[in-house]
């Protein structure tokens, strides 16, 4: 049970001709009809958000809200909300939703927070989170860019010694040349990581309008949070024991439940003293990678 | 912000109630989920719900774990609404006197109530309620302790879901230390002179709703032979669908087809648009401005320092009170004629080639006897004896004897002292039973004849004392002069 108390979302579509109610019932009131078909969320048998529309398919129905009829995007933002607490709640409904930065919120649960817990509030920078990707494309890739180099330099080294021969008196120039292949080669591939992760970032920005939004980050004893700060309640978290691990970089912490990144924390948002005890508090709790 | 109020006056089948839409109250009274998700694994957690006044935290019902909504709960009293605030005090109390004493319309009365009630949609009429915890016992003292209490799972596995049914069992709002018979007998003369009182109360869950205002009148009714009346408010949370059958007709899977409450279920179509697009469209779990510390309140058990035990003859009163399974059959029978009666004295569960309750004699005659508790305490009577004197009926003796010995009644205890007397074989296993009733009787009807000798002699001491008639409040002094000695 999770963003229970958001606020119901009531949206028309102009191509179907439907009124939808988005609130603890999905309730569709189709053309000149006062009296809508209602549904329980225990009926849905899935939703999925795409680029342009949420399409919630329930007993033998599919139906079709599209992101248009919602010009604000904080009301959007909170049809999301609203849509992902039903599947919090109702776990059989099978979601699917477009890449985001922001943890879904159907991974969160309601409790209390206790202690003192770490809240700030900010917006993600475009620069942190492409220098965190090209980082975590080179975590992954990084061995096997280094035996790329490797192999680049002895193919340039083998080529130069069929091509000119006379290896035992040119190995001199060879080998600065091979290495100088290998090195070019290498952050030529490095700059393409760099490319794949700014498009991801920027594809992310048109199709996740959260991204632009004031986020507020939550880092307590039960769990930790980033909600959109016009969504925030206080009361809602991913517990520490569902979350696998962490990765911490120069600008961000970054932790991973199912091998997915779910939870972003950029540390500027914190000074200094406070970056050592929150990466104190995560080592406590997560085994970092 | 003013709250925004709108009541419509409805009729579903013979059920004439009042539909009522709050928005932007002040949410000072109302029903809060303060589960702890987090601690357990998900889909395992207690739901636990409070009923809150203002800061206090009233009533907990708790689901346990792996419950569903055919499991009751564990219910305990926190605090009183007695300590958040005169306003609230004032405010219910009014209404009950307004209502019932100054006959003014349900809606006037309740207008003040419905500015303190969570925003929501509401179900309103006035309804007969037991002042009992559904189990035998008065409703005051009744939830000090947690315990699970029959009856308050949200849905009755023998009623269904669509049954139509008045939560009557209720829950206390007021500490028992609160309890002055000083109060009773103020609304007990209304009473005499002829006036009608009565309190009003929320729905809370399955058959039980919480007394908002009125315990001193429910102890009055209940000592005065009164039906205690209240204005019942019900939240409606649920929704009704249609039945397979129904689904069938139209080549689809059931759908949502009612708004639903206990006491009715309102028909789409019946709802104004405006109205439904409102209860659509609002949250149930919004949480009120003091949500943490309610939520901080919630397991604290009630202080009852200088607790008053309540007067015996409410306590045995309250044991006939019809229980929760004895309402909960009435409602699954919809009728049972002498015929059908007989056909089940003469060991018989079919009437004319149908079945009269069920195919299982046991469970028949249970059902039948407590639908008769309910509907018509004579008949109850005369059919649970013809059964004990049956001696071909022996199967169904222990359970009989078992709930006859709950009830404090005359007519039981003649019927028990002659069959002790006659001592027959086939009641040899209940005849110990039967003894202690019959001694437990003898005793409480001492006790009862020994108290009110005491408090007129009491009385009278005091009245040569001071020489002269006494006026009610006089009276009730000079109760308080006579207790205050005793204790010293």
């Amino acid at each position: 049970m999770a963003f229970e108390s958001l606020q119901g979302i009531k949206a028309y579509s102009h191509g179907s001709e439907q009124t939808f109610v988005v609130g603890d019932f999905f309730a569709v009131y189709s053309k000149n009809e006062e009296i809508p078909t209602i549904y329980n969320w225990a009926e849905v048998k899935s939703i999925i958000e795409n680029r342009t529309d949420f399409i919630i398919n329930v007993g033998g129905a599919s139906y079709d809200i599209p992101k248009s009829c919602i010009p604000d995007e904080r009301k959007l933002l909170n049809l999301r909300g609203v849509l992902e607490g039903a599947v919090s709640t109702n776990p059989s409904i099978e979601y699917h939703h477009q890449k985001r930065i922001l943890p879904p919120k159907y991974l969160y649960m309601n409790g209390d927070v206790s202690g003192a817990p770490y809240i700030v509030s900010g917006v993600y920078k475009e620069r942190e989170i492409n220098f965190s990707n090209v980082i975590l494309i080179n975590t992954r890739i990084g061995k096997f860019l280094k035996i790329f180099a490797v192999l680049v330099i002895i193919t340039a080294f083998l080529l130069l010694h069929f091509y000119y021969g006379n290896t035992d008196e040119n190995w001199f120039y060879f080998l600065p040349v091979s290495i100088f292949a290998g090195g070019i080669a290498t952050m030529i591939i490095y700059l393409i990581c760099a490319v794949i992760a700014n498009f991801h970032y920027s594809s992310l920005d048109k199709i996740d309008p959260a991204l632009s939004k004031e986020i507020t980050f939550t880092i307590s004893e039960e769990g930790f949070s980033a909600v959109e700060s016009h969504l925030y309640t206080g009361g809602e978290f991913i517990p520490w024991n569902e979350a696998n691990y962490f990765i911490e970089t120069n600008s961000v912490f970054i932790v991973y439940k199912n091998n997915k990144a779910v939870f972003w924390l950029p540390k500027r948002l914190f000074k200094k003293e406070a970056q050592k005890e929150i990466s104190k508090f995560i080592h406590e709790r997560l085994v970092q990678k | 912000m003013n709250p925004i109020i709108n009541a419509y006056q409805l009729i579903v089948g013979s059920r004439e109630f009042m539909l009522v839409d709050i928005s932007r109250s002040t949410g000072t009274i109302g029903t809060v989920n303060v589960s702890e998700f987090a601690q357990y694994p998900r889909g395992v957690t207690p739901i636990t719900e409070l009923l809150y006044a203002g800061e206090e935290a009233i009533i907990n019902m708790t689901r346990p774990a792996r419950g569903d909504e055919y499991t009751d709960k564990l219910v305990h009293q926190i605090s009183t609404i007695t300590i958040c605030g005169d306003n609230v005090k004032t405010i219910l109390s009014a209404t009950s006197d307004n209502y019932f004493t100054y006959s003014h319309s349900m809606a006037k009365s309740l207008n003040p109530v419905f500015e303190l009630l969570s925003d929501g949609v509401y179900v309103c009429h006035e309804a007969k309620m037991i002042p009992g915890n559904g189990a035998g016992n008065f409703f005051w003292n009744g939830y000090t302790q947690r315990h699970i209490v029959s009856g308050t799972a949200n849905y009755s596995r023998n009623m269904g879901k669509e049954s139509n049914y008045t939560p009557c069992f209720l829950l206390p709002t007021m500490n028992p230390s609160e309890f002055s018979e000083a109060k009773v007998k103020t609304q007990r003369d209304k009473l005499s002179a002829g006036k009608r009182i009565g309190g009003v109360a929320l729905h809370m869950s399955g058959m039980f709703s919480a007394l908002l205002d009125g315990h001193h009148s429910a102890v009055a009714c209940l000592l005065s032979d009164f039906e205690f009346r209240c204005l019942l408010i019900e939240p409606i949370r649920d929704m009704l669908y249609e039945t397979p059958e129904q689904a069938m007709q139209y080549g689809r899977e059931p759908r949502i087809i009612a708004l639903s409450c206990p006491y009715v279920k309102i028909p789409m179509e019946l709802i104004p648009p405006p109205m439904l697009e409102s209860f659509l469209l609002r949250r149930n779990n919004i949480k009120p401005k003091h949500y943490q510390q309610l939520k901080k309140n919630a397991n604290k058990i009630l202080r009852t320092v200088g607790r008053k035990s309540l007067p015996r003859e409410v306590l045995l009163k309250a044991e006939h009170l019809p229980n929760h399974a004895a309402i909960e059959s009435a409602h699954a029978v919809t009728e049972l004629t002498d015929e059908q009666l007989n056909a089940l004295l003469a060991g018989e569960t079919k009437y004319e080639d149908k079945i009269i309750i069920s195919s299982n004699y046991y469970n028949s005659v249970i059902t039948a006897c407590n639908y008769l508790q309910f509907e018509d305490f004579e008949r109850f009577l005369r059919f649970t004896f013809t059964i004990i004197e049956n001696p071909d009926l022996k199967a169904t003796h222990k359970y009989i004897i078992e709930r006859l010995c709950t009830i404090n009644n005359k007519k039981i205890y003649d019927f028990f002292t002659a069959l002790s007397e006659e001592e027959k074989l086939v009641h040899a296993d209940h005849i110990s039973q039967i003894e202690a009733y019959i001694k437990g009787y003898e005793k409480n009807i001492n006790d009862v004849l020994i108290d009110k000798e005491n408090k007129s002699k009491s009385l009278n001491r005091a009245m040569g004392f001071l020489g002269g008639d006494l006026d009610q409040a006089g009276i009730a002094q000079m109760e308080a002069i006579v207790k205050a000695s005793r204790r010293g």
